[in-house]
C-alpha cells in the first residue's frame, strides 16, 4: 500500500498529462470496504481547460484476489461504466482509466454522495422517503441498462457470456459447479439447490442483455431522494435479465428485514411493474424465483469463497474467515424455497 | 486431565477482555470496532461449539446411517474421525445428486431433505442461535 504523500504525487503528474492542465490533488484519503480494491477519495482541482473546476473523485487499485473468480480486472469494469454511463443508467461518471499508477492501472470516476450501506438504507430514519421512491427507480435504472446495445459498446468481446449452445443458467451453474469443485468441501444443500436449478431450468429468454451481476440494495448509492447511482460493476457480464431482476429479492440483501422482499425495503410489485414499463420485457413470477434460487446458491458459494481467500492464507482476515459459518444461513434459505415451491 | 481455567473459562475470560478492555478503546477506529465485535462472536461460537458439537455430529451420523441403510456401521470413536466419516457421507450425497443418481423415490427424497434441514439448524444452533430463533418462529 502507497503512502498517501506518493499517491499524490504520482496523480498530480499524470492527471496533469490526462486533463492537459496543471492540477492539485487534495483530501486523498483512503476508504473502508472493498474486498478485491483499494479505494482512494480524492478532490481534483483543474486549473485550465475544458474541465476546469474542481472535481470530486473516487481512485480505485487492483489489491489481488476477488470473491469470484469470474470478478472483472479494473479495465473491463471501467468500460462497463462507460457503456453503462452513455446508456443512461444512474451510475458514477467514468474519469480516467490509468495503465501505470505506482507500477498497478488504476480507475478515476466521479464521487457521489449517499448511502450505499445495506443495513443503514434499510433502517435510517432519514431515508424512509427513499425507501418508498427506491423500488420504481430500481425497476426503471434496471431497465435502462438491460436496454444498453452492449454489442455497440464491444462489450461481448470483454465479458464472459454463455458458451455456444449454453443458456444462461447453464452458464452460471456450471460456474458455481466450478467454484464448489475449487473450494472442495462437500456442501449437500447447494447441490440440492442445484438439482432443483437442473430441473427446472425455465425456457431462456430471447435476447441476452448487459447483466450488473450484483444488482442489490449495498450496491445502489441512496441519498433522501431516492436513489442515486448503481455502483460496484464488477461481476457484470451478459446473460439473462432475470438475474438481475430477481437478486435484490435474496434474503440476504434484505439485511434483516425479511418482510419485505424487495431489499428489505418494500414489496416487489412496484420494482417489478417499474422494471416492465420502462424495459417492456415480461416478468415473469416462475423465472424471477427461479433466478432468485440460484441467487442464494449463488452468494453461498460467495460466502464460502470469501471463506477460503483466508483459510488458503491468500489474504489472512478475521472477517473474510467467518463467512464460512454464515453460508447456513443461505441453506436454510434454500431449502425453505424449495420446500414451499413444492406446496 | 489440564488445570482450570477450562476451555469455556479461558474463552470466556478473552471474550471479557475484548469486550471490557479491546472495545472502548475504539471508538475513532470503526473497522477494529467492527472486527472486536466479530472477534467477540467468534469466540461465542467456539464456546458453543465445545459442548454441542460432538452430541450433534452423533445424531447426524446417525441420521446418514439410516439414511444410506447401513444401520451395523461402527460408531467412529474420535470426533475427528467422526467428523471424516460424516465428510465422506456427506461427499456421497453431493455426488449422488450431481450425477442426478440417489434414489428416486419419494420416501428417500423426504428423508434426506428432512436430513438436510435438521443439519442445517443444526449448523445455526451453533454458528448463529438468534437467526435461528427467529426462523424457528417464523
Amino acid at each position: 500500500m502507497p503512502e498517501a504523500i506518493e499517491l499524490k504525487t504520482a496523480l498530480e503528474l499524470t492527471l496533469t498529462e490526462q486533463a492537459a492542465s496543471p492540477v492539485v490533488v487534495t483530501d486523498l484519503i483512503m476508504l473502508a470496504g472493498g474486498s478485491s480494491q483499494e479505494t482512494w477519495r480524492f478532490d481534483l482541482a483543474i486549473a485550465s481547460g475544458p474541465q476546469a473546476g474542481l472535481h470530486c473523485l473516487i481512485l480505485r487499485r487492483p489489491l489481488g484476489g476477488s470473491i469470484f473468480n469470474i470478478a472483472l480486472d479494473l479495465k473491463r469494469e471501467f468500460e462497463v461504466l462507460c457503456a453503462a454511463a452513455t446508456g443512461g443508467v444512474p451510475s458514477p461518471r467514468p474519469y480516467w482509466l490509468l495503465q501505470d499508477l505506482l507500477g498497478v492501472p488504476a480507475t478515476i470516476v466521479e464521487r457521489l454522495d449517499g448511502e450505499s450501506i445495506g443495513s443503514k438504507i434499510v433502517r435510517k430514519p432519514e431515508l424512509a422517503h427513499a425507501r418508498e421512491k427506491l423500488p420504481e427507480q430500481m425497476g426503471a435504472a434496471l431497465a435502462t441498462l438491460h436496454k444498453v446495445d452492449y454489442r455497440a459498446c464491444g462489450l461481448d468481446q470483454l465479458l464472459s457470456k454463455p458458451a455456444f449452445g449454453q443458456t444462461p443458467a447453464q452458464a452460471r451453474m456450471a460456474q458455481i459447479e466450478a467454484e464448489l469443485d475449487d473450494i472442495g468441501e462437500p456442501h449437500p444443500v447447494l447441490e440440492l439447490g442445484l438439482r432443483w436449478l437442473r430441473r427446472h431450468e425455465p425456457v431462456p429468454p430471447e435476447h441476452l442483455v448487459l447483466i450488473h451481476g450484483d444488482f442489490r440494495i449495498g450496491n445502489v448509492l441512496v441519498n433522501p431522494a431516492g436513489l442515486v447511482a448503481l455502483i460496484d460493476w464488477e461481476f457484470s457480464h451478459i446473460g439473462d435479465y432475470a438475474e438481475d431482476l430477481a437478486y435484490p429479492l435474496v434474503r440476504e440483501w434484505r439485511f434483516g428485514a425479511d418482510q419485505l422482499h424487495l431489499g428489505g425495503i418494500g414489496q416487489p410489485e412496484k420494482y417489478f411493474a417499474s422494471y416492465h414499463k420502462h424495459g417492456e420485457l415480461p416478468v415473469d413470477p416462475a423465472r424471477v424465483f427461479y433466478w432468485e434460487l440460484m441467487g442464494n446458491v449463488w452468494w453461498a458459494i460467495g460466502l464460502l469463497k470469501q471463506s477460503q481467500r483466508h483459510l488458503r492464507g491468500e489474504q489472512p482476515n478475521l472477517e473474510f474467515a467467518c463467512l464460512g459459518r454464515r453460508c447456513s444461513e443461505m441453506e436454510i434459505e434454500i431449502l425453505n424455497l424449495i420446500e414451499n415451491r413444492k406446496s | 486431565m489440564q488445570d482450570r481455567p477450562t476451555d469455556r473459562e479461558l474463552i470466556e475470560a478473552v471474550a471479557q477482555f475484548v469486550s471490557e478492555e479491546l472495545l472502548p478503546l475504539t471508538a475513532e477506529n470503526p473497522r477494529l470496532r467492527f472486527r472486536s465485535l466479530i472477534a467477540i462472536n467468534v469466540l461465542g461460537i467456539v464456546a458453543r461449539e465445545l459442548t454441542e458439537s460432538e452430541p450433534l455430529m452423533r445424531a447426524e451420523w446417525q441420521r446418514l446411517v439410516t439414511l444410506f441403510e447401513q444401520p451395523d456401521l461402527e460408531v467412529p470413536g474420535s470426533s475427528g474421525e467422526l467428523r471424516a466419516a460424516i465428510e465422506s457421507f456427506n461427499r456421497e450425497i453431493c455426488r449422488q445428486l450431481r450425477h442426478d443418481t440417489q434414489p428416486e423415490s419419494e420416501e428417500w427424497q423426504t428423508k434426506l431433505v428432512e436430513h438436510l434441514q435438521t443439519t442445517v439448524r443444526e449448523k445455526l444452533q451453533i454458528a448463529n442461535p438468534r437467526f435461528l430463533e427467529r426462523e424457528m418462529s417464523k
